[in-house]
């Protein structure tokens, strides 16, 4: 047993501090003797000397050592090829015993990820024959096309995962994602779910996700509650999580705040989706518990955008602008795909009145989430409030043809038109389509009461207000409704102020 | 390990029936521990709610999706408690993006539990002050389930004015007392509505049935719905003498219940509670042996027979009495109507996963042949395997007839079953086809629909009516009725409310000799005491309440009361601020300590309590008429209008608030419409002395003397002895020239008032009703006087 064997027993045991002291000394003695280890066993302690170094999460450094290892390799094949001819079992044994260069590929990949150098990453991955890729460097591959936009490779990389392993869901959500068809990812996972008892619920949920990416709030949603009906599912945080966020898209704020309520609390240690949440409860003014919730999660981990998008949004609401401003910077040097974060900041920005570069995170947040409408209404406030109403109105009119004309859109394309003196009529029709269409959606209600309070119909207001609130209780058609009837000298006002004050 | 969830199951409710909710708790707790099936949470969380902790249930339920109607129904319940109507609506009602369930919807998913879900969703909307959806969600509960007393009570609250003869008919349930179907799928049937009124904890059942598919091992695999009823319910007499009595007890929960009858019996049956009818129980034939060859016998029966036979007839004999002596000690009920839904919620005390009685108690002489006979029937309705899943729902239910004194009262299902049992086999001649069955439910669910709709006349708003009408004692309430703490509060209040307040005080003090443990009502007593000035009385009860119970607002209220009427009135505002601090919803404790604020000149604040009062209840008219006597201080006489003609609209009745009224509209310079609503108010209380006397001082302003003068002398005759009156009189008299009799009067007034008491008072009046010119007189006339 040579010292090699020793290291890599070192290695091997998980001792990565004692391997990386002893390969350190051991290599400085070969560079200083060539004689003294054979080029498989530099390459050998090359490997194991920065896998130690990868440990200590030095990424730059292990990177170049990988890179002198895999140099290492190229030589060692050279020689080996002259060797095979004459060697014979031996050498092969030995081999076998060699780190493998795509491992050594692999991870040099990984710490370009970690690095954010994304394309040498891809660089690196793509130099593996496609042959010898593992469903792992399929799988990193095909994220790294996927958030380099190179979709169609991506797509190539997540079915190879796929065809390997059928059961990969991360790379079935990729798929979906990229937008391939549901029934195509689900026929490749088929012959599975039938052969294996208690799987059938795969398909419904394969389509649950189709519908999430699809846009289809609506279906998703029920697919999703068919799901957590079968009890074996019940209380499934992830799921939960998901639910939970689809609420949320479709603009149900109430029942979106409830599952993210019971996700953490099954499992206090979530974090995915919590700074939806934290959003969320800033929004409806819930500060305190934001402010909990932020303080939990830096407790679990300080490594992730959530916690810092939380408190973020806790500074936000509370008008601390520079604060979330620094927040949210933060969050997205940790998680630069993070929406939330993206968004926060543009709206700290856009509040701290640097409007342009408000402008630039949120057109960032809409190409990272095209189906999230409150990328879009972001945009838009900045628009307004830099005076591009035509900017603002061609935007709108953007999302509201692509989106389709559901209550949210057409209350948006309306909340610009009444920006503008020359459309009001406009707005009015537009407000009325929102309103027949989700008689409760509040903010179509608040920017009708608005109008009406401008044109001065009180008496419609009122009316408006009364309808609205004879099926939802909600502080700020009760506070417009007082302000109506202040203005009709109606002395009954008291009640409607009380009320608010609830 | 698997651990058989059923027998942990039926300990568990056995521990809830026996109030031993530690124990029940922590079974539950390892039972969903080692399960975690959402019947085992449902359980559990029931545990919780019933130990009094609401909370602990709602944190419990939050975590974990709820997808069955009875999880949801309790965590709304909960959400409730905790005062988070948001989320609790949402639990109800909250479909997917905004859309709200309707009502129809709540009633297909909530099935037999939807009377109780609208309800409280009625509560919820009421609470956030959506009073139109509100009143509807009661009415539909009524309309489902018109044993309701609760929604019809908030219905009246709500100031709708449902009549108690269209709420509480049986026609909404005539499909419903139909023989039961062949009972493939009883929870879905529509024939099981009446059975809601009685139902009590879906779970119950839920577990009984599938302890009875678990203990008949298979046997009993076909539904059993034979019913037994008492011939001699038949004869007219009998059943109007004695309570009919409908027991729907299921073979399912003679099963349930077969392991427990000892504990069961050793609870019950103590010695001490044997009432007088026990011994002719005690005597009565021992269960006759089931003949073999009576095939329903052993058709219904066959699992009786398992639990009898090996019974010792002994046994028997002491359950029945065990039975009769449960119905005798719950005499005093405190409620005259059941409220069955909550008091299976909210109390300990009734428990069990056991049907709710009402019994028939003895106020008339032992007549017991009949009455035994009459007093049930039995309609077994069992279960079928297959439906297991579903809710089923046996009740073992009495009903009396109107006669009978009724209370609610629930007993465990062993008493009942054993009970009913007895009866069957007191009386071979029983088993009746199943044909004649609906009808004998009918007359029985009819009867408690005619004591429902009896209800009517002692509501607050038809009490006062009848009072006004007949100025004596309502003599609509039957006797037995009449003299319980329900009846004799609402009188009470009634009068209270009418200014009667010497009525009001004899009725309450009665209800404290019956009831003395009755809090409800007792804050409107004390204000009577405080009205009426009897501090000791007043001091008397509030010593008693507060050591009886000190988390009820009420008695924090007629603490406050008590300080108040002893001019201590920091201490009084300490007290109320304490009754609204225990139970934050309590409107009357804010009117009062805005009251106390007045009186301690705090306006503002008093405004504040006020308007609190009305956030509570909108349709609290005493808060209204505080708010218009702030601004009547503060000559803010539009808007107190406004708040006195708001608090009449609530109490049409009162001739204080008409009085009030008049008097601002005087202020206004209205006084033709001022003189009409004095006579307004005059017409609904000749004797108030208030009235007359502001209607005088308006005659008198308007120059019309001889009328004030008449007035005067009038009102010289109710209270002689005001130095005000003759006070008046004697300025009437000088304006009419004849000096010597105003200067009699004014002595008189001085000799009844001698330190000048009402000295402020009288420049009020000469401020308000003389013109300025003769502001000067009236000082002359002062001097002379003083």
């Amino acid at each position: 047993m040579n010292v090699i064997d020793h290291v890599r027993d070192m290695a091997a045991a998980g001792l990565h501090s004692n391997v990386r002291i002893m390969s350190s000394l051991l290599l400085t003695m070969s560079n200083n003797n060539p004689e003294l280890l054979s080029p498989t066993q530099k390459y050998q302690l090359l490997v194991y000397h920065a896998d130690s170094i990868f440990h200590d999460k030095e990424y730059r450094n292990a990177a170049c050592k990988y890179s002198m290892a895999l140099q290492q390799k190229k030589v060692l094949s050279k020689t080996s090829k002259v060797r095979t001819s004459t060697g014979g079992a031996a050498s092969n044994i030995q081999a076998q015993s060699l780190p493998s260069e795509i491992e050594v590929k692999y991870k040099i990949a990984e710490c370009y990820t970690i690095l954010k150098l994304d394309k040498d990453a891809i660089a690196v991955l793509d130099g593996i024959p496609s042959r010898q890729r593992t469903p792992k460097i399929n799988m990193m591959l095909a994220n790294l096309y996927r958030k380099a936009g190179q979709e169609r490779s991506a797509v190539t990389s997540y079915k190879e995962v796929l065809r390997h392993c059928p059961l990969a869901l991360d790379a079935i959500i990729g798929l979906l994602s990229l937008s391939v068809k549901g029934a195509e990812v689900a026929s490749m996972t088929m012959d599975v779910i039938q052969s294996i008892p208690n799987l059938d619920w795969l398909s419904v949920w394969i389509k649950a996700y189709a519908f999430i990416h699809a846009g289809d709030n609506q279906r998703a949603i029920n697919t999703i509650c068919s799901l957590e009906k079968k009890s074996l599912l019940r209380d499934n945080v992830d799921l939960l999580v998901s639910l939970a966020d689809v609420y949320f898209r479709a603009g149900d704020t109430k029942n979106a705040i409830l599952k993210f309520e019971q996700a953490q609390m099954l499992d206090p240690y979530l974090i995915k989706g919590m700074d939806v949440y934290g959003y969320l409860m800033a929004r409806e003014g819930h500060l305190e518990d934001v402010e909990v919730l932020g303080g939990r999660l830096f407790n679990i981990s300080d490594q992730h955008a959530e916690p810092w998008v939380i408190s973020g949004c806790h500074s936000f609401y509370s008008k601390r602008y520079s604060r979330a401003l620094y927040l949210g910077a933060k969050a997205i040097q940790l998680n630069s795909n993070s929406v939330q974060a993206l968004l926060l900041k543009g709206a700290a920005l856009r509040n701290m009145g640097r409007v342009q570069e408000a402008i630039i995170h949120f057109r960032e947040a809409m190409r990272l989430a095209p189906c999230r409408l409150d990328c879009y209404e972001g945009l838009i406030d900045c628009y307004l409030a830099s005076n591009g109403i035509r900017e603002a109105m061609g935007m709108a009119n953007n999302i509201y043809k692509t989106l389709g004309a559901n209550a949210q859109t057409l209350t948006i394309l309306a909340t610009v038109c009444l920006e503008d003196p020359v459309t009001q009529e406009k707005a009015k029709t537009l407000l009325d389509k929102a309103l027949a269409q989700r008689p409760d959606y509040t903010k179509a209600v608040v920017k009708k009461a608005e109008l009406l309070s401008r044109e001065q119909k009180h008496e419609e207001g009122i009316a408006l207000l009364r309808n609205a609130l004879a099926n939802q209780s909600d502080c700020v058609l009760h506070r417009m409704l007082g302000d109506f009837l202040v203005a009709v000298n109606d002395y009954q006002k008291d009640e409607n102020f009380d009320l608010t004050l609830e | 390990m698997t651990v058989l969830q059923e027998p942990v199951q039926a300990a568990v409710w056995q521990a809830l029936n026996h109030y031993a909710f530690l124990d029940a708790v922590f079974l539950a707790e390892r039972l969903y521990a080692e399960v975690r099936s959402e019947d085992a949470l449902y359980l559990l969380a029931t545990c919780y709610y019933r130990s009094g902790k609401p909370y602990k249930a709602y944190r419990l339920l939050k975590a974990h999706s709820c997808s069955t109607p009875q999880v949801r129904f309790l965590l709304a319940k909960c959400c409730v408690e905790l005062s988070k109507l948001a989320e609790g609506e949402q639990v109800l009602i909250g479909g997917v993006l905004n859309k709200q369930k309707s009502q129809d919807d709540i009633i297909t998913e909530f099935g037999d539990s939807a009377s109780f879900t609208l309800s409280l969703l009625g509560h919820i909307y009421c609470k956030t002050d959506r009073v139109a959806k509100g009143a509807e969600c009661f009415q539909r509960s009524l309309t489902l389930n018109p044993f309701l007393w609760s929604p019809f009570q908030n219905l009246c609250h709500l100031g709708e004015k449902p009549d108690p003869d269209q709420v509480f008919r049986l026609s909404s349930l005539q499909n419903s007392l139909a023989p039961p179907p062949p009972p493939i799928s009883p929870a879905q049937n529509p024939s099981h509505r009446l059975d809601t009124a009685l139902m009590e904890t879906p779970q119950d059942t839920l577990e009984l049935n599938r302890l009875n598919l678990e203990s008949s091992n298979g046997k009993l695999t076909s539904d059993l719905s034979v019913s037994y009823i008492d011939s001699s319910l038949i004869s007219p007499e009998t059943g109007s003498l004695l309570g009919n009595t409908v027991s729907m007890a299921s073979a399912g929960s003679l099963l349930a219940k077969q392991n427990k009858p000892k504990s069961g019996r050793s609870l019950l049956g103590g010695p001490a509670a044997l009432s007088p009818l026990t011994p002719s129980f005690g005597i009565l034939p021992l269960p006759l042996e089931p003949s073999p060859g009576d095939p329903t016998y052993l058709q219904n029966y066959s699992a009786t027979m398992e639990t009898q036979s090996t019974a010792p007839s002994k046994k028997s004999v002491s359950r029945i009495s065990q039975s009769k002596s449960v119905f005798s000690q719950s005499g005093n009920s405190r409620d005259v109507l059941p409220i069955p839904f909550n008091q299976s919620q909210t109390s300990a005390a009734h428990t069990s996963g056991s049907p709710q009685v009402l019994s028939p108690s003895m106020s008339g002489p032992p007549n017991v042949q009949p009455r035994r006979s009459s007093r049930l029937f039995t309609s077994a309705s069992s279960t079928a395997k297959e439906n297991s899943k579903k809710l089923k729902m046996k009740f073992p239910t009495k009903i009396p007839n109107r006669k009978t004194k009724c209370k609610s009262a629930k007993t465990s299902n062993s008493s009942n079953l054993n009970e009913s049992l007895d009866i069957l086999r007191l009386d071979p001649s029983l088993s009746l086809p199943d044909t004649k069955i609906p009808q004998y439910q009918r007359a029985a669910a009819d009867s408690v629909m005619a004591l429902l709709r009896g209800t009517g006349p002692w509501l607050p708003g038809a009490v006062l009516v009848q009072l006004q009408r007949s100025h004596q004692h309502p003599d609509f309430a039957p006797p037995q009725h009449y003299n319980t703490g329900w009846v004799l509060t609402h009188i009470g209040r009634a009068y209270f409310e009418l200014a009667g307040y010497t009525q009001a005080e004899r009725l309450f003090s009665e209800v404290r000799r019956i009831e003395s443990y009755r809090v409800e009502g007792m804050e409107i007593y004390s204000t009577t005491l405080w009205h009426l000035q009897k501090d000791v009385a007043l001091s008397a009860l509030s010593k008693d309440l507060t050591d009886m119970d000190k988390n009820c607002p009420e008695a924090w209220c007629v603490a406050g009361n008590c300080f108040s009427l002893q001019r201590e009135h920091d201490i009084a505002i300490k007290f109320f601020q304490r009754a609204i601090q225990v139970d934050p919803g309590f409107a009357y404790a804010y009117t009062l300590l805005g009251h106390e604020f007045v009186l301690t000149e705090e306006l503002d604040r008093a405004l504040a309590c006020f308007r609190n009062a009305i956030r509570v209840n909108n349709r609290h008219y005493n808060a209204w008429y505080g708010l218009g006597m702030i601004y009547y201080k503060q000559e803010k006489f539009n808007l107190a209008e406004i708040h006195f003609k708001k608090a009449l609209s609530i109490n049409p009745q009162s001739s204080v608030l008409l009085c009030h009224i008049g008097v601002v509209q005087h202020a206004l310079k209205k006084s033709d419409a001022a003189l009409e609503t004095l006579n307004r108010a005059i017409g609904i209380d000749p004797k108030n002395p208030l009235c007359k006397f502001h209607r005088a001082s308006i005659l008198f302003a308007n120059d019309k003397y001889k009328a004030a003068l008449q007035e005067l002398e009038e009102l010289k005759q109710i209270v002689p002895k005001e130095s005000l009156v003759y006070f008046l009189i004697g300025k009437v008299y000088k304006k009419l020239g004849q000096t010597h009799l105003a200067l009699m009067n004014f002595s008189w007034a001085m000799d009844l008032d001698p330190k000048g008491a009402n000295n402020q008072i009288k420049e009020a009046i000469d401020k308000r009703y003389l013109p300025e010119d003769e502001a000067a007189e009236v000082d002359d006339s002062q001097d002379s006087s003083g």
